[in-house]
């Protein structure tokens, strides 16, 4: 096949894909808004984002993402500058902890941090406090303090791989110019990590802008994403639902607009020739006592809802005490039996797998076009595909239930094909991006050396990239997996039928029922945690301190 | 016809123009260097000799075959990368393999090879180790192997020697020639390193801006370089921007601001009274004028003087221009002037070169 058939080929299958499960339903949700009774109009649009509801709705979450931007960068950049910088005692216990939020969805650390702080919770038990109910009327709060403690390891990562690859050499150019520590760090290590801080807070904005399970279970409804999930149902009567999908889109799209325009085109991460690995410092006394304080305290509080949650799975008697008085494994019990938690978990796995397959297929094969083939719209190519990442679930799902609704994929008769997709296409950038970190550390001439020892293209691929590359792969996949097992506003929106609920709808579906619903939905909070854990320790087992690379924008 | 045969080759980038009309006829069995500063085109010119890269124009023949219908694997050609590019989750035993695998040569022939060629290198015993256990010398002797082994009628390597110290680019360099006798094998190799050019080449091709600005032996280049640029990147060279005033069938009179000066000839040189050109004269070719010297005297003030182990280079200051002179150094025949002394200096009229090529009318 000649190059330029491969070319259109590709260009063909790429089109065809993203078009129809990215591009078509969003212009879906876009046609829904302007254009009605036969004409363009901006009248619905108008109307709809200047109405008080919607219009405070949009402040609250837009608010929402701004706070969680502070809390996280106020807890992960020290953090990550800790890390960087000294060596310290039980350091790798304490950087596998911080992974450790992002093993499961706030929504059910809220479960778990509900417990904590109850009314006769561990909390108020523990200090002999008088009994107040914390997040009963946390509200706002509550919601942005358990996005901020899932999603600063997002931010730590993104900052903790912009510091290491900061050239030590230009700190010490620095130092030795002159420049005391606070200098050395103001005028050189922040700038050069600020893409990487940017990066990590685009993601943790547009997260916390879109998140919906949190406020649902939190009982806070305020918010644009609640507003819009309040809508799908109605999705043919109610014209105003993608009106909101579209406000959202829009401030999507001026965000990461801003963020390109101003800071991403940086290039900060030039190496000098004789590039070395950073040297750690011992911390003094004052310092060491001073992280030490620091980073106990963060992990206390982000490991509160998982503490929470374990308890609560455990917990045969819990009453006005700090801790149970009665264990039982029960609960794991009922939720293994449970006819409607295994047929979660198998749909999980299905949909997450078949999802995964397909990411790292089109990851591999997208990334090799633009890095090795070096296709003419590379730059585009990579934009579009990255794309997913700042597109939440909940305006994907909402777009496919506009858009195929009626249709042969109609998400109401059977949802696993969209879902699966759904998975895809938004996860489809970390497996892009594991690919393409991995094309770009092995290099082309790996490649070269084999074409001219006499590999034809396909052999230099299958002998020397491919293995070469394979640890990527597998943590690139990994991660789709366990986030598209983590996923939430996809599962809620398009999961409708009990038959066809993922792991993350069941768990939703079970909080409150009696007897024991959030007891047996803990269990199996705890059970996906445990799973999660060991997909992340793998993921960064493979792909050690390049694994911040995968949430980069 | 045998040997390499490179005609009209032109590429652009993006409309930036990386080679401009490249012809050369590199004879079989030569070791062929490509010379020039970095950006001048010569690593492209290799990859698409290697078939990386496609040229907009021009072709390319080797053993009488049309290169650029062949596809990379099928070129039987062995290259040398920069950085070595070993293969790092194979062991030494299975990058030098490689090549002879893809040919789907015999087991028992891939192991008999393997050792020769490990041997030929230095590296015998070495099989099992993986390329990150090795020293920067011990992976470029791995990649030579890997690179000859299958036997390639073209051997092309890409600045080969660059990553390791002086010391061990200097054994190198001498293995290198050593092979390259003992196979025969035509080989096309880039260096930005004049050095390692001149203790190499069969023939070089010093190259500017994606053009060949002179083709030749490593002599030829050094005494006849044909432009300032030729004169000043291999070697080193005093240069001085003169008139020619007459002219006779052995010697020019040119002048240099107000001193007149004589130069021989060049053969076959086209120089006419009024001509701007050139004068080069080597630092070796200069030297401290006797009190009765009268032709080609040049006074000035020695600015300084560097004691280079086996010769002694002197600066010397003549009207804001600095001109060197190199001697070799001799304890005996110590030079007594001091820095700040008036000096002169002196040359043969057949020491001085003169060019007029690139020269502003």
């Amino acid at each position: 096949m000649s190059r330029r058939t491969a070319h259109a080929l590709f260009y063909c299958g790429l089109a065809a894909f993203l078009g129809t499960f990215l591009v078509y339903p969003t212009i879906g949700v876009f046609a829904k808004t302007f254009y009605f009774n036969g004409r363009f109009s901006l009248d619905l649009f108008l109307a709809t984002v200047t109405g008080p509801v919607v219009l405070a709705a949009a402040a609250h979450s837009l608010v929402l993402s701004i706070v969680a931007v502070l809390l996280t960068s106020l807890i992960a950049v020290p953090l990550a500058l800790f890390v960087s910088n000294y060596e310290f005692k039980f350091k790798i216990l304490a950087t596998g902890l911080v992974l450790v939020p992002m093993i499961m969805p706030p929504f059910v650390g809220a479960i778990g941090i509900q417990r904590i702080f109850a009314r006769y919770g561990l909390v108020n038990m523990l200090f002999g406090l008088a009994p107040f109910d914390w997040f009963a009327g946390a509200g706002f709060a509550g919601v942005a303090f358990l996005q901020a403690l899932h999603l600063f390891p997002i931010m730590y990562l993104n900052v903790t791989a912009a510091l290491s690859n900061i050239d030590p050499q230009l700190t010490e150019a620095a130092q030795s110019s002159g420049a005391p520590p606070w200098r050395v760090f103001k005028d050189i290590s922040f700038p050069l990590m600020m893409p990487g801080f940017l990066s990590g807070a685009v993601i943790v904005f547009l997260w916390s802008f879109t998140d919906l399970g949190t406020p649902l279970v939190l009982g806070y409804r305020r918010l644009l994403a609640v507003e819009i999930f309040d809508r799908v149902a109605a999705i043919n009567n109610d014209p105003t639902g993608p009106a909101m999908v579209v406000l959202v889109i829009l401030l999507t799209v001026l965000v990461m607009f801003l963020f390109k325009r101003f800071f991403a085109d940086d290039d900060l991460t030039i190496g000098s020739k004789g590039y070395r690995s950073r040297a750690l410092r011992t911390p003094s006394r004052p310092m060491a006592a001073f992280m030490y304080a620091y980073i106990g305290v963060i992990l206390v509080l982000s490991l509160l809802p998982h503490l929470g949650l374990v308890l609560t799975s455990v917990a045969q008697q819990w009453f006005v005490t700090p801790f149970p008085t009665e264990i039982t494994l029960g609960f794991f019990g009922e939720a293994v039996r449970s006819e409607g938690v295994a047929v979660s978990v198998r749909n999980s796995v299905l949909y997450s797998s078949v999802s995964t397959v397909l990411d790292i297929l089109l990851g591999v094969i997208i990334a090799y076009f633009v890095l090795r083939q070096r296709i003419r719209a590379g730059w585009l190519v990579d934009a579009v595909v990255m794309l997913p990442i700042a597109l939440p679930g909940l305006i994907l799902a909402f777009g496919y239930v506009a858009t195929f609704s009626g249709t042969f994929l109609d998400p109401l008769k059977n949802p696993a094909p969209l879902l699966i997709i759904g998975y895809a296409v938004r996860r489809l950038p970390y497996c892009f991006r594991a690919a393409y970190a991995g094309l770009q550390q092995v290099g082309v001439a790996f490649e070269e050396a084999a074409r001219v020892s006499g590999a034809s293209p396909a052999k230099a691929v299958t002998s020397i990239t491919a293995p070469l590359i394979a640890a990527n792969i597998i943590a690139g996949g990994i991660l789709s997996f366990m986030f598209a097992v983590l996923e939430v506003s996809e599962s809620m929106v398009l999961a409708v039928k009990k038959e066809f609920f993922p792991i993350t709808r069941q768990i939703y579906a079970m909080l409150g029922m009696i007897p024991d619903g959030d007891y047996v939905a803990s269990a199996l909070g705890v059970l996906c945690m445990v799973f999660l854990a060991a997909g992340i320790v793998a993921a960064s087992a493979l792909m050690g301190r390049h694994l911040g690379k995968m949430f980069r924008m | 016809m045998a040997g390499l045969q490179i005609t009209g080759i032109r590429k652009t980038f993006h409309e930036v123009v990386a080679l401009e009309m490249v012809s050369l006829d590199i004879t079989e069995g030569e070791l062929f260097f490509l010379l020039g500063p970095s950006g001048c085109g010569k690593t492209t010119l290799l990859r698409i000799i290697a078939g990386f890269d496609k040229p907009d124009t021009g072709g390319i023949r080797f053993a009488g075959k049309d290169l650029l219908a062949i596809p990379v694997e099928k070129r039987n050609i062995g290259m040398v990368f920069q950085n070595y590019s070993l293969w790092p989750h194979m062991s030494v035993s299975d990058n030098v393999a490689y090549g002879m695998k893809m040919r789907g040569m015999r087991f028992t022939e891939i192991r008999r090879r393997v050792a020769d060629a490990l041997t030929m290198v230095d590296m015998a015993g070495l099989e099992d180790r993986k390329p990150g256990a090795l020293s920067g010398g011990q992976q470029q002797r791995v990649a030579l192997a890997r690179a000859l082994v299958y036997e390639p009628g073209l051997l092309l390597l890409d600045e080969p020697l660059s990553n390791l110290d002086a010391k061990l680019r200097k054994d190198m360099r001498e293995e290198i020639r050593k092979i390259h006798r003992r196979l025969g094998i035509t080989m096309v190799y880039v260096t930005h390193d004049q050095e390692e050019a001149a203790s190499m080449a069969d023939r070089l091709a010093l190259m500017r801006d994606g053009r060949v600005v002179q083709v030749g032996t490593p002599k030829e280049l050094y005494r006849s370089p044909r432009s300032l640029y030729a004169a000043q990147f291999f070697g080193r060279a005093n240069s001085l921007d003169v008139i020619v005033s007459s002219v006779s069938a052995s010697a020019a009179g040119i002048a240099w601001g107000d001193r007149q000066l004589v130069a021989a000839v060049p053969k076959g040189g086209m120089l006419s009274p009024g001509a701007r050109a050139t004068a080069i004269v080597r630092p070796e070719n200069m030297r401290f004028a006797a009190s009765d010297t009268k032709q080609n005297v040049l006074h000035g003030t020695l600015a300084a003087r560097e004691f280079n182990g086996a010769v002694e280079n002197f600066t010397i200051d003549v009207h804001g221009t600095a001109l060197t002179l190199m001697t070799v150094f001799a304890p005996r025949e110590q030079i007594s002037a001091s820095v700040g002394d008036r000096v002169g200096v002196t040359f043969d009229p057949d020491a001085v070169h003169l060019v007029t090529e690139g020269i502003q009318p």
